[in-house]
Formats: C-alpha cells, sequence, structure tokens
C-alpha cells in the first residue's frame, strides 16, 4: 500500500516479449521479493510503489505490467496513451527478445503520441548470464542501440536486484527533471503525470527540527 | 546535513578514545598523588616540605609510588620540626602569607573604621583611652600606692611571659574567623552599594541595559529562544494533528480502494470500453446497408439484455468462504474465459477469521471501523480487478456466445455487489457491539458511513457493469 502524499504520480509501462521478466523486475521493485515461478500476465496488471527524488519530492509511480503474450498484443496498445515513461524490457540471453525492441518501441511511440515518454532499455536475469549462463546480447550491442536511439539503458536481475531500483530511478528521475524543465506537465485528459497531495510546509518543519539541535552546540 | 550525524559520531568515538586513554593516565597521577598527601600529612612536617613534595611530583612520573613515600619520608625526618602552621604542608606556608597579609589588611581596615567611627559617634581612640586609662591608674595609685604594689607584679608577668604562647592558635583561630566575616560582610557590603547605585532611579535597570546596548526593543537571546520553543511545541502539536486528521482521512472508501489498485482497474476497463466503443463506431461507418441494419440490430440486442438485468441483491453475509468461491466460478462457468476467483474467496475467509475471532470482540470502535472499510475497499478492488480481466480476457476471445456472456456478466456483478452488502452487514453487526454510552454517537455515524460507503462500492460495480456494454457487443458483431 503507498502513502497518498505524494507530489506527482507518474504512470511507468513495462513492455517486452513474453517471459523476459515484466513482472518478476516489477515484483522486485515493488515487494523486494523474487518468485521462482509466475502466471504468464493476463492483459495488465498494476503495481505502485513511492520513489523519493533527489531534492525530497515524493513521486507516486503507477506501473503498468502489461501482458507480453500475442494474443493480448490488440489490448495492451490501448494502455499505451497514458504513459509518460516506457521501459523496453528484453531478456540478456535471449537475442529475439531483444531483436523485438525497436518493434516494441515504434508502438509504444505511436501510440503514445503527440506525448513523448521516457524510454529505458532495461536487460533482465542477469544473475543467469552471471553465474555462467548463455550471454546472447552482448552489454556493448545493447549500449550501442540505447545511444542510438537516446534511451537510458542498464541491465538488471529480479533475482539478486541487482540494478532494479537504478532502472526506475533513471525513467523517474529523467521525467521529473523534464517537468522542471518545463517540457512535461500534468494534463486533463492525459493520465501520465498527475498532480498528488504535497505534505504541508515540509520546509518550515525541517527549520523547526533543526533549530534546537543547533541551538544545543553554542 | 547528511553527513552531520556521521560527524558527530566520529567525534563521540574520538572522545570516547581519548577518555579512556585519559582516565587511564589520570588515574596513575592520581594514586601517586594521593599517597604522596598522605605523606604530606604525617604529623610534625617542617616547612621546608612544600619543596621535597615538588621534588616528589617529579619523582613520581619516574618512581613507583612506595619509593616515592620512602624518599618523603626521609625528607621529613631530615628537616626537623619547628612551628605547628607549617603542619598543613603545602598549604602552610602560603596560609601562613595570607595570614599575615590578612592581619595587616585587618589593622588598617580596624584603623580606618574606628576611625569612621570616631568621626560618626565619637568612639574615643584606643590610644587616648590608653592614656585615659594611665591617668586613673595613677590617681588610684596615689590614692591606694600599698595595694597597687603588691598587684603589679603579678599583672606583670601575666602580661609579660604568658603573652607568646597566647598569640599561638587561639589568635590565629579568632583573627581567621575575623577576617572571614569582615571580610564576607565588606563583599555584601559591596554587593548591596553597588546593587542600589545601579538601581537608583532606575529599579528594573532598563536604562542600564541601554547603556549596555541591550535596548529592550531589541530581540534578546532568552526571549527568542523562549519564543521559538514555543513556537516549536505548537508546530508539533499541530502537525500531530494533522497526522491524526490524515489518519482518518485515510479511512475513506475512495483512498483505500485507489491504494488496492481498485480504481486503476476501473480506469483500465474504462480505457477498454471507450476503444471498444470507437472500433464500434468505425465498424458502423464502414458497412451500409441490409449489413449495417443487422448489425446495428445485434447491438442493440446486446444493449437490451444487459439493460433488462437487474443488479439488486440482497445478502446477510452468511456463507463460508468456499461456497462463496464456487458460486462465483459457477455464474462465470458459461463464459469460458476461466478466471479464478481465489483471491476473492481468501480475502473473505480472512474477513471471516477476524470477524468469528476474539480480537474481533475487544477492538475499540475506531480499530472495527477501519478493519470494516478496509475490507470494503480491498474486497471492491479484487471485484474490480476481476472484471478487468474477464473483460480483456472477452475481448482477445475468439469465439463468442453472447446470450451466455451478458449473462454471466450480469449473474457476476449481481453476486458482487451482494457479496459487497453481506460484507458490511457482518461487519456492521460487530461495530453495533461496540456501545458504550459516550460512543453511542459516534457508533451510529461510522455505522451510517459504512452502509455509505457500501453504496458507492456498489455503485463502482454497476457503472463497470456498463462499460461491459461496447465490450460484449464487440463480441457479439
Amino acid at each position: 500500500m503507498v502513502e497518498p502524499i505524494f507530489e506527482y504520480q507518474f504512470r511507468l509501462i513495462l513492455i517486452g516479449d513474453s517471459t523476459v521478466g515484466k513482472s518478476s523486475l516489477l515484483k522486485f521493485f515493488t515487494d523486494g521479493k523474487f518468485a521462482e515461478l509466475s502466471d504468464p500476465t493476463v492483459g495488465v496488471d498494476f503495481f505502485a510503489r513511492l520513489i523519493e527524488m533527489k531534492d525530497g519530492t515524493q513521486i507516486k509511480l503507477q506501473l503498468w505490467d502489461t501482458a507480453g503474450q500475442e494474443r493480448f498484443r490488440s489490448i495492451t496498445k490501448s494502455y499505451y496513451r497514458n504513459s509518460v515513461g516506457v521501459l523496453l524490457v528484453y531478456d540478456i540471453s535471449n537475442h529475439a527478445s531483444f531483436e523485438h525492441i525497436p518493434l516494441w518501441m515504434m508502438e509504444a511511440q505511436r501510440h503514445i503520441e503527440p506525448h513523448r515518454p521516457v524510454f529505458a532499455l532495461v536487460g533482465c536475469k542477469l544473475d543467469l548470464v552471471n553465474a555462467g549462463g548463455h550471454r546472447e546480447v552482448s552489454t556493448e550491442e545493447a549500449q550501442t542501440f540505447a545511444k542510438q536511439h537516446g534511451l537510458h539503458f542498464v541491465e538488471t536481475s529480479a533475482r539478486t536486484g541487482a540494478n532494479v531500483e537504478e532502472a526506475f530511478r533513471m525513467v523517474t528521475q529523467e521525467v521529473y527533471a523534464r517537468i522542471r524543465s518545463g517540457e512535461y506537465k500534468a494534463e486533463d485528459g492525459w493520465d501520465g503525470i498527475k498532480s498528488g497531495f504535497a505534505r504541508p510546509n515540509s520546509s518550515d518543519f525541517n527549520l523547526v527540527v533543526a533549530e534546537p539541535e543547533k541551538s544545543s552546540c553554542c | 546535513m547528511a553527513n552531520k550525524p556521521k560527524k558527530q559520531s566520529e567525534n563521540a568515538n574520538d572522545w570516547q578514545q581519548s577518555d579512556e586513554e585519559d582516565n587511564w593516565d589520570d588515574w596513575g597521577d592520581d594514586d601517586d598523588k594521593f599517597v604522596e598527601l598522605s605523606a604530606a600529612e604525617e604529623p610534625e612536617k617542617p616547612v621546608s616540605s612544600e619543596s621535597s613534595n615538588k621534588s616528589n611530583n617529579n619523582a613520581s612520573t619516574t618512581q613507583s609510588a612506595p619509593a616515592a613515600e620512602d624518599q618523603q619520608m626521609t625528607a621529613s625526618k631530615a628537616t626537623t620540626p619547628s612551628s605547628g602552621s607549617s603542619s598543613w604542608g603545602l598549604w602552610g606556608g602560603k596560609l601562613t602569607s595570607v595570614l599575615t597579609t590578612a592581619t595587616e589588611g585587618l589593622g588598617n581596615i580596624t584603623n580606618q573604621v574606628n576611625q569612621g567611627l570616631n568621626q560618626i559617634i565619637g568612639v574615643p581612640d584606643p590610644e587616648e583611652l590608653a592614656r585615659s586609662n594611665v591617668a586613673e591608674k595613677a590617681k588610684e595609685q596615689a590614692a591606694a600606692p600599698a595595694e597597687t604594689e603588691a598587684v603589679s607584679p603579678t599583672r606583670d608577668s601575666e602580661n609579660g611571659d604568658p603573652g607568646a604562647p597566647g598569640f599561638g592558635l587561639g589568635f590565629v583561630t579568632t583573627l581567621g574567623s575575623k577576617v572571614l566575616n569582615t571580610g564576607l560582610d565588606t563583599l555584601e557590603g559591596i554587593g548591596k552599594k553597588t546593587m542600589n547605585i545601579l538601581q537608583e532611579n532606575d529599579p528594573k535597570l532598563i536604562n542600564k541595559r541601554k547603556l549596555l546596548g541591550l535596548d529592550a526593543n531589541k530581540p534578546n537571546l532568552s526571549a527568542i529562544l523562549l519564543e521559538a520553543k514555543k513556537d516549536a511545541d505548537q508546530m508539533e502539536n499541530s502537525l500531530r494533528q494533522l497526522e491524526l486528521e490524515k489518519q482518518k482521512a485515510q479511512l475513506r472508501f475512495e483512498i483505500l480502494f485507489e491504494n488496492y489498485c481498485g480504481l486503476v482497474h476501473y480506469e483500465a476497463l474504462e480505457i477498454l470500453s471507450k476503444e471498444s466503443r470507437l472500433k464500434l463506431d468505425t465498424l458502423l461507418e464502414a458497412v451500409s446497408g441490409n449489413a449495417l441494419s443487422e448489425l446495428q440490430e445485434t447491438i442493440n440486442e446486446v444493449k437490451e439484455l444487459l439493460d433488462l438485468e437487474d443488479l439488486e441483491c440482497e445478502s446477510e453475509g452468511d456463507y463460508a468462504a468456499e461456497g462463496l468461491g464456487e458460486r462465483l466460478l459457477s455464474t462465470i462457468a458459461d463464459t469460458e474465459v476461466g478466471i479464478q476467483f481465489d483471491d476473492i474467496a481468501n480475502h473473505w475467509s480472512q474477513s471471516l477469521g477476524w470477524l468469528d475471532s476474539e480480537e474481533s470482540k475487544t477492538a475499540d470502535l475506531e480499530e472495527t471501523y477501519a478493519k470494516s472499510i478496509h475490507a470494503l475497499s480491498e474486497a471492491c478492488a479484487l471485484e474490480m480487478c476481476k472484471l478487468h480481466k474477464i473483460a480483456e480476457l472477452l475481448l482477445v476471445k475468439s469465439h463468442h456466445s453472447t446470450a451466455n456472456e451478458v449473462d454471466g456478466i450480469a449473474n457476476l456483478c449481481k453476486q458482487f455487489n451482494a457479496h459487497l452488502q453481506g460484507l458490511t452487514h457482518r461487519y456492521a453487526a460487530i461495530l453495533s457491539t461496540k456501545s458504550t454510552s459516550d460512543e453511542e454517537l459516534a457508533k451510529t455515524r461510522d455505522t451510517n458511513m459504512l452502509f455509505t460507503e457500501m453504496l458507492a462500492a456498489v455503485k463502482f460495480i454497476e457503472q463497470a457493469y456498463k462499460l461491459f456494454t461496447p465490450i460484449l457487443q464487440m463480441g457479439a458483431v
């Protein structure tokens, strides 16, 4: 459960082939747990988590975990529009899943227009490769692709938790930076960014708390 | 700011360390000193013991305590005893010098005081007194010379010889107390006088504060600190109040429904519904003639079927979790979407577990209400999730039997509403047992609130049901 004290709500969507690890990535990010076995996602599932920016701003992430299965493709497309961030997820040990990334990206761009979301390329199952498993997508290859298309890039493991937080944080930070620069804003009729409830007088309170400590040393 | 605590802890560590080291050293030193002092306090100590002490101090840093003591003893024996005052050891020399200066000072003071007194009340000078005394004695001598001759030698002997031993301790102590008393009195006098002068025409020292730059209008430190503390307390109180209010505000169906991801499922269902409507519209535009009228007929039939269904349903919640799960499954079985209701059944069995437990009997009103509203919101969110999933599955299904689907969805929504009512009734029954006289009003308010929130939940299910229309129509065409 998420406390309703946040300044913004960002809607992020995870897309990619089935069984690349989208749901596991989200489960670790929101629950800190890894499930060995999980049922394939039906349509779309939802997760939520509060994340704090460097300046202390609380942001609620509403995470849309789409089904990767082909049969749901027609309906998952409907969910793209209201997203401000897109995580393109592939499996490091499955080159086909990486080859489909450009298709996923084009699909997302087409449906989210006229909005321009923040994209991130996320490789999954890093633990398998580190344990001596077969790597089919090299870091350089993915890095090159990410640079070409201006994507953020990170390789993760939902089993060990490596870089999971990082993957979501970099997207959130980027969206937040674009809000600060005025490029993004909350709009009616678009649910990518929503304004939340800000904490009242938070700065004043901090000052009051800090004061007794200061006075005690002089 | 983030570094601060770390720094502090580091400092603390350093302090501890150095403290410990210092302690060890100090203890060692103190031991030595203690031994020396006890040695110095031995009776018959010479004046020179001060210097011997000093040498011992130096020695003690290098030599062990017993050795130092030995040296001390020999030193004190070598320099033979003389006066009693020096038995104070280290203090002796200093004290005597203090006493002499004190007596000198006292002499001056008494002189001055006497002179002053003379001037004020005319007390005769001691010298004059002595002179007049002598004159009187001379007269007496003249009157009775024989008598005085007999007495005077004894008096002389008294005044002469015994004077020397009398000077010893008795004189010192009286002199000491005199010095202390007069000293204290003088200090007190000076203090009083100062305050009097300071407060002359200025009882609250306001002018003096101004002189010192302590302007009354300017804020001063103590006032600022007091005010800051008051402000902090106030802020803390209001924050606590806010926290409580926020917690209460949290106990709303809308908020909890969103937290349990019910709202987002509803929103997603809405997206699917809109999308389906758009597709139907484009389809209607694409066809014409007979095909169009056929299409319109089918669409209208589905709508009528759905509109016919009445979602009204009553329930007291007197069923077990397994029963609920099976009932829901059988309701939707004919639509063949392969959906499971385990989570709703599990949630109900958990709720029942609480409702039948001791905890529900001992819980206070607030706690019970919180439990109730949470259970209601979660149940509704789970139901909304199911409806959303069913919509998705219906949309990706290749073969449709629309009549079954309409029937299934309508019955399912009916069952969902019935469950929300049953759940609410069960929790309300627990709420109504919480009756203490002063909480009577709060109890009715909470129970009413719970039913109001239940209606909001039922409304969500009804709206979701309406959203199904285009989705089912899509399946039909």
